[in-house]
């Protein structure tokens, strides 16, 4: 076996990942190669090292009152919904009483008509592409990983 | 009091919206789940920002999480995502490196050469690409195998093995440590 061979294995061997036949070969290369030996405990030592490492910082406080912090943010998501829904609904009658009484209004002149339907039509469409980004991000979410 | 296993609390969760439950949950894991959020922004503002909004979706998804299915390999899906999502959507850039972090480790007062390493490390890991960190994290922090991990980022036992491989390569380029 060549190094190179080795070292393609070196990796999945040290994660106890290798299937035991490619093992034993590995193993016989390793027995007369110092330099695959070498960076075969690197690797080691460094598992370990990133295995045993705490940071300190000034988040304690913070770890403290966690559970406080995720129910009050469980508590936003709810008065988002509502939020949106009620802005929803007055947003819905808004548009039927201007429908209603501007634009089959003969009385009121026409640049106002027309930019109404203007307008009405740019709030569709950004509603349609708020949703469709709200929708997206759930799917991503949804299927976590998301192959690729 | 008796310990009830995690499994069983999301069962409590998931069925009746228990919030005890929920608290008992949060409060045995949270600071396990913030310390693997650092690892994996290398921030701690944002790294406490996932952890919590990791359990929010614990408690609002609890529908999707499947009968005697493991709690912990679970909940880090969970929380990879949505740092996944953090950076994707985050107006904020990263920081160059992690220094902050990293001054944050502990010294090794006997052993000057040893915190220089462990530091030199760190540095090293932070500057990888995303892809690459997390399996590493997950591997020895988490102590995850090749399957726990593919489960955790949706990809193959394949694709685990040479991405940890190509992160070890490249945390030896340059000099040796
Ligand atoms: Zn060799």
């Amino acid at each position: 076996m060549k190094c190179s061979e080795a070292k393609e294995n070196l990796s999945r061997y040290l994660d106890g990942e290798l299937p035991a036949a490619q093992a034993g070969e590995l193993e016989r290369h390793l027995a007369d190669c110092a330099a695959c030996r070498a960076d075969l405990e690197r690797w080691r030592t460094w598992g370990k090292e990133l295995a045993n490492m705490n940071f300190s910082g000034d988040h304690d406080r913070k770890l403290d009152v966690f559970e406080t912090s995720v129910y009050a943010r469980l508590e936003r998501g709810i008065a988002w919904i509502l939020l949106s829904l009620g802005g929803a609904l007055v947003l819905a009658s808004a548009l039927f009483y201007a429908i209603r009484d501007v634009l089959l209004n003969p009385e009121i002149v026409w640049p106002m008509r027309i930019g109404l339907i203007l307008l009405i039509l740019a709030l569709i469409i950004l509603a349609v592409g708020v949703v469709r980004h709200r929708l997206s991000t759930y799917k991503s979410d949804k299927y976590k990983g998301v192959l690729r | 009091m008796q310990h009830i296993a995690d499994e069983t609390l999301m069962e409590r969760i998931k069925t009746a919206q228990d919030r005890e439950a929920f608290t008992m949950l949060m409060n045995r894991h949270k600071t396990h789940a913030y310390r693997l959020a650092l690892q994996l922004t290398g921030d701690h503002d944002e790294a406490m920002d996932c952890a919590q909004e990791a359990f929010v979706k614990v408690f609002t998804r609890a529908r999707r999480y499947e009968d005697g299915r493991q709690f912990w390999p679970w909940f880090v899906g969970i929380l990879r995502n949505t740092v996944r999502m953090l950076r994707r959507t985050t107006w904020r850039r990263r920081k160059a490196g992690a220094e902050e972090l990293i001054a944050g480790l502990p010294d090794h007062c006997d052993d000057p050469e040893a915190a220089a390493r462990a530091a030199e490390l760190w540095r090293r890991l932070f500057a990888l690409p995303p892809k690459l960190r997390e399996v590493m994290v997950l591997r020895h922090q988490e102590g995850f195998n090749y399957e726990q991990i593919a489960a955790v980022l949706g990809v193959s036992v394949n694709t685990v093995a040479s991405r940890l491989h190509a992160a070890r390569q490249r945390l030896a380029q340059d000099h040796e440590m």
